[in-house]
């Protein structure tokens, strides 16, 4: 459905200062990274660096960026990886088999939208009771099981769309439970389980709180480290910074480029298709 | 399918059950207990005390106030903007235009930036002196002017609006665009036929048509604005004074500054109870727009 030409004069105007406005800021972040502490601290600002180099990058990576990046990899990884594969038979389960009714479905949607805070109280009680406080497995455990609701959720839509009979000329055809599953289920899900994946990766490469939380400095990760840049005694080394925050945005970037398919369905919770 | 186990239906949800049930649900439980208790980490004992922190937090807590007031203020202001821009944008490209593919991936960057990068962005562009953002308004009207951007609290709150508006606009923008693409076409072809023009058409054909669409999008930004946390911390850290805390920076501050667990704990359960009723709506919403 098109509407003509609403704007015909100020359109292209219009969507060439959106397109500057979006990608000014991070423009500035991508050379703030490459210039050196003169030209970062300058009044007026400049913009671009008159001999780039990548000593900023070196500094961040020495200084606690190499630490934040693993750490956020690994984490990261571990629990999109995780929450994948108990999300799968359990959207399955939902979709297939209407487990739990109609209302069981709804409430573990539900827990995406609760707020973090309330969970980190209690829950930074409970780790330092199981210390659990700076693991990997602490963190691993909050962000498999609070992007489960998501994966669960946008999959059970996915399935849904998927015949049954697929299933039942499966079974004929001597294909176990759950064989079906991962033999027909997951190949048939293919660009929506993609993204999925990518968006639930990048929703937990992106938390903050709990991060902040559940750490007392020793497993930190990228967005910790981030904010960790500012307290009084570092001062304003916003080349560093920059460099930290440009590594970690642009794989993020990539990654929504080659998942952007299903990306309004799976961010409006299966409300627009 | 009858050959299946009855109970195979549970084994594929009972690892994810118990993983909720231990990190959402027996915390919930746990907040709540405590926060009828005065409970001070650094006191021993924690005496029983009903919904006393609750009636402090709503009646005596100016702090608490002035965090419910900062949130609506965001709330409000901030989602108008939004969807108001939203929509015109998604008008905007509704129509035919060069590299339209091309543009549309790339304004949808701010949304995969995580907070914390928006946030720190934020901080270092309205910094006077160094940011580029007092450089480019000085450019742009040609003359000297100072604005205190992060020092003062209106126009701190421009910085956190503004921010969030340049990271969540595409958001809006996208569902919105996608919900007209996926119109019936005859209602607009008629329409042309009998004589409107493309404002007509907008106002009184599509808009109409959108109104699902707009709930759901304003449902799911005003939750999400209902927990503004990272951007807060990273560009004002609640600053100047107060004049930024948000509900759950102030949560956050009572738990883990003060260590006022009991209060904190408190507040969360009502933050938990708005967004509840807002949770519950929008489930209502987007599943009835499923079974369509």
């Amino acid at each position: 459905m098109k509407i003509n030409n609403l704007f015909p004069v100020l359109r292209y105007f219009i969507i060439i200062l959106i397109l500057v406005l979006t990608i000014l800021p991070l423009a500035w972040i991508i050379l703030t990274g490459f210039k050196n502490e003169l030209e970062y601290l300058h009044t007026p600002p400049i913009w671009f660096p008159s001999d780039p180099s990548f000593d900023n990058y070196i500094e961040m990576w020495v200084d606690g960026g190499k630490d934040a990046f693993i750490n956020s990899l690994f984490i990261t990884t571990t629990s999109t990886i995780l929450a994948i594969l108990l999300g799968v038979p359990s959207a399955y389960s939902l979709s297939r088999f209407n487990t739990g009714g109609d209302n069981f479905a709804y409430w573990i949607l539900s827990i995406k939208f609760l707020p973090p805070i309330a969970f980190a109280i209690p829950i930074s009680i409970m780790f330092s009771n199981f210390n659990l406080i700076d693991t990997y497995t602490g963190l691993i455990l909050v962000y498999t099981t609070f992007n489960l609701p998501f994966v669960i959720w946008i999959l059970r839509g996915f399935i849904n769309e998927i015949p049954k009979d697929i299933d039942d000329a499966a079974m004929i055809d001597g294909c176990g439970n759950f064989q079906i599953i991962y033999k027909i289920t997951v190949p048939l899900l293919g660009p929506g389980l993609v993204t999925v994946t990518i968006l639930t990766f990048i929703f937990i490469w992106s938390e903050f709180l709990f991060a902040l939380i559940l750490n007392n400095s020793e497993i930190y990760t990228v967005p910790v480290r981030l904010s960790m840049y500012f307290s009084e005694a570092v001062g304003l080394k916003w080349g560093p910074q920059s460099a930290l925050a440009t590594i970690s945005i642009i794989p993020m970037i990539l990654m929504a480029f080659i998942g952007q398919n299903y990306i309004v369905r799976a961010l409006t919770f299966g409300a627009v298709k | 399918m009858k050959d299946f186990n009855v109970y195979y239906k549970w084994y594929l949800v009972i690892p994810s059950i118990i993983l909720l049930l231990l990190l959402t649900v027996y915390p919930i439980l746990d907040a709540l207990y405590t926060s009828m208790h005065q409970y001070d980490a650094m006191i021993a004992e924690k005496p029983f005390i009903w919904f006393d922190n609750y009636k402090d937090l709503i009646f005596e807590d100016e702090r608490y106030q002035n965090a419910l007031y900062v949130t609506l203020l965001f709330e409000v202001i901030t989602i108008s903007i939004q969807m108001v821009l939203g929509l015109f944008l998604a008008f905007l490209f509704s129509g035919d235009f060069k590299f339209k593919k091309i543009i549309t991936s790339i304004y949808l960057v701010p949304m995969m930036v995580s907070p914390v990068v928006v946030g720190f962005t934020a901080r270092i562009a309205f910094t006077n002196d160094f940011g580029f953002v007092p450089q480019i308004i000085n450019i742009v009207l040609q003359e000297e002017i100072f604005i205190p951007w992060l020092s003062n609290g209106f126009w701190a709150k421009v910085v956190i609006i503004l921010a969030d508006t340049w990271q969540w606009t595409p958001f809006v923008f996208l569902i919105i665009f996608s919900g007209i693409m996926s119109l019936p076409i005859e209602p607009i072809e008629s329409a042309r036929v009998d004589g409107a023009n493309s404002w007509q058409i907008a106002l009184y054909i599509v808009l109409p048509q959108l109104r699902y669409i707009l709930l759901v999008t304003f449902l799911i930004r005003a939750l999400d604005l209902l927990k503004l946390f990272d951007v807060i911390l990273l560009t004002t850290r609640a600053g100047p004074g107060i004049q930024t805390e948000t509900i759950s920076v102030y949560i956050y501050n009572l738990a883990f500054k003060f260590w006022s667990m009991g209060n904190a704990t408190a507040a969360s359960f009502i933050l938990l109870i708005i967004i509840t009723i807002f949770t519950s709506t929008l489930i209502k919403f987007i599943t009835g727009y499923e079974n369509k």
